[in-house]
């Protein structure tokens, strides 16, 4: 209601009737308690001290810290998608898509470089030149398209890549990945990049901390050491270079061995720096994929698919506490998916889990098409929601799931 | 109603407007703010709470009272013979009731359970004012929260315009 009175103080009571009356500190600590970013922003347009309030830099830090950011956007080969209506992120997704360049153009040169990674709005890039494939030697640059900010990484040293690379027992060029690590500081600026070598016999790992700027070996592993050798020792690395799924909980990540038989999960404690793994449910019970999620306390939580008689359903299971043998995996909750359809585990945050269904077959002349519905899954309420449709051509390009705050609660990530 | 036993220590607090208010110290203890005070050795006899009358203290012991852990003799036999779930179901009616108050005493409340530092109660006495706020509009949420909209009006476009995926 827009009135054109000129502003009032407000007047001062023995006891407080409303909230503008209540100390800031009092009402600062109720607005940490609004569940999602836009109730924060419509009380801040109450009144003026409310706006204060909220604006101030410190408040808003201590919010991002209590929320978890809203998943905004999806990338995939074809560029960003955003969740639209009725999704409930649709209305701050395309707030996002209005403030953020999200086609990298503050970038030098950014037609040649390659999405890597995503992570807490930050965006891990390489420039891969004629390679096909993700090498150490590559030069790799941290991007937050929200505030147009970027950052280009020194390259690996070449005695420390020495070192790792000419191991007596490997004669052999290692498959790499590289991705984005979260690093355990108060700064919202902080972060690190991973880059691990899957040598056949070993894993090895460098890591980059924006804190010190500089590159560190931090651990190796051979293969037999870990529980996804046991019983023989192997010689092929338990993990896929174009199938495996990588995903992080609770400062560890979790890789999905894609050998047959294999029910171990790989495991890198990023704070400690240590290499392990973790068991899994019975293979039978998420046949079709799977994800690791944050699932509260501390808590693993894990998504499989289920089909029996042409249903598909959603398993949840969580574990006990951390990777403690004792703890085993308990279901927790199995939500039918479809019938008839494909789902597919596209990505996974610690918070949101990403599937793609494949929609019924149509003609167009007499060609097949397929629409790909993605849907988001919440892991905290597990409420199902659908994101967008598109033509499902690249239906097996890698996915990866794009969070922030909206941008007038944001930080610059870099 | 847990009745007073024998070896249950009890203390007195007092409101700036002269009422004194005979509780156990265990259920005083529900207040970090007065654990400290005991845990410290500053409340030998009486202790004063400052900026909270008699009407809004005698709701906050009504809600510690309810929400003191049993313990004891009494205590035990309750627990064999009622689930925590159950117990659980039963404080949260108790909770809804004793929250069904008007908006100053709920605000008063709130003041009451921040400066005791009684997280239960804060929790409850908050969660009204964030499900309005959740759940409505801007003109709604200045009229339940008696907030006058001191913007200007370019001021209040401005932040509209800004903020408009925040009002869909």
């Amino acid at each position: 209601m827009a009135t054109s009175k000129p502003r009032r103080s407000s007047r001062t009571r023995r006891t407080a009737t409303t909230l503008a009356e209540i100390p800031d500190h009092l009402v600062a600590e109720i607005f940490l308690r609004l569940p999602a970013a836009e109730d924060l922003v419509r009380a801040s347009a109450a009144c003026v001290s409310f706006r204060r309030l909220v604006t101030d830099k410190s408040f808003l830090r201590h919010f991002r810290r209590l929320h978890d950011p809203p998943l905004l956007a999806f990338f995939d080969r074809n560029g960003f998608h955003h969740p639209l209506p009725p999704h409930p992120f649709a209305p701050a997704a395309s707030a996002l898509a209005d403030a953020a360049d999200l086609s990298f153009s503050f970038f030098p040169n950014h037609g040649r470089w390659s999405v890597q990674d995503i992570r807490e709005g930050r965006i891990l890039l390489l420039r891969p030149g004629a390679a096909k494939q993700p090498q150490v030697s590559m030069e790799a640059a941290v991007c937050d398209p929200l505030h147009r900010k970027y950052v280009l990484l020194p390259p690996v040293p070449d005695d420390l890549a020495a070192s790792m690379m000419h191991h007596p027992a490997t004669a052999h060029t290692p498959w790499c990945e590289a991705f984005l690590v979260p690093l355990d500081e108060e700064a919202e600026t902080a972060f690190g990049v991973m880059w691990m070598l899957h040598f056949t016999t070993r894993l090895a790992v460098f890591v980059y901390s924006s804190t010190t700027r500089q590159w560190q070996a931090v651990a190796s592993k051979e293969w037999n050491e870990l529980l996804l050798g046991k019983g023989k020792s192997t010689m092929v690395s338990p993990i896929d270079r174009d199938f495996y799924g990588r995903y992080y909980a609770y400062g560890c990540f979790y890789w999905e061995s894609t050998m047959m038989g294999k029910k171990d999960l790989l495991v890198f404690d990023t704070r400690r720096m240590e290499f392990s793994s973790c068991d899994l449910p019975p293979k039978e019970l998420c046949p079709l994929g799977l994800a690791i999620v944050e699932a509260g306390e501390a808590r693993l939580g894990l998504f499989g698919i289920h089909v029996e008689a042409g249903k598909f359903d959603l398993c949840y299971y969580i574990k006990g506490n951390k990777c403690e043998s004792s703890s085993q995996w308990q279901l927790e909750k199995t939500i039918p998916i479809c019938s008839g359809c494909w789902p597919d585990i596209k990505a996974a945050t610690g918070r949101y889990l990403l599937l793609g269904k494949f929609g019924p077959m149509r003609f167009v002349n007499s060609t097949a098409h397929e629409d790909l519905e993605y849907i988001s899954v919440d892991v905290k309420t597990l409420q199902l929601a659908r994101v967008c449709t598109k033509s499902s051509g690249f239906a097996f390009s890698k996915t990866w799931i794009y969070t922030n705050f909206p941008p007038s609660l944001s930080s610059p990530k870099i | 109603m847990a009745t007073r036993e024998a070896g249950k220590k009890m203390i007195m607090l007092k409101s700036p407007d002269g009422m004194e208010f005979e509780v156990e110290e265990a259920v005083a203890m529900e207040s970090q703010t007065i654990r400290k005070m005991i845990e410290d050795d500053c409340a030998d006899t009486a202790i004063l709470i400052p900026n909270i009358n008699s009407k809004i203290l005698s709701r906050v012991i009504e809600y510690c009272n309810k929400h003191v852990p049993t313990t004891g003799a009494t205590g035990a036999a309750a627990s064999d013979t009622v689930a925590p779930a159950a117990l659980a179901e039963d404080l949260k009616i108790w909770d809804a009731e004793f929250i069904k108050v008007n908006r100053a005493t709920r605000f008063n409340l709130i003041q009451a359970a921040s400066y005791l530092n009684i997280k239960g109660l804060l929790d409850l006495t908050s969660q009204t004012t964030i499900d309005t706020i959740s759940d409505n509009s801007l003109e709604e949420i200045r009229s339940f929260l008696s907030t006058k909209n001191d913007y200007l009006p370019e001021e209040e476009q401005t932040i509209r315009r800004e903020n408009q995926w925040a009002f869909q």
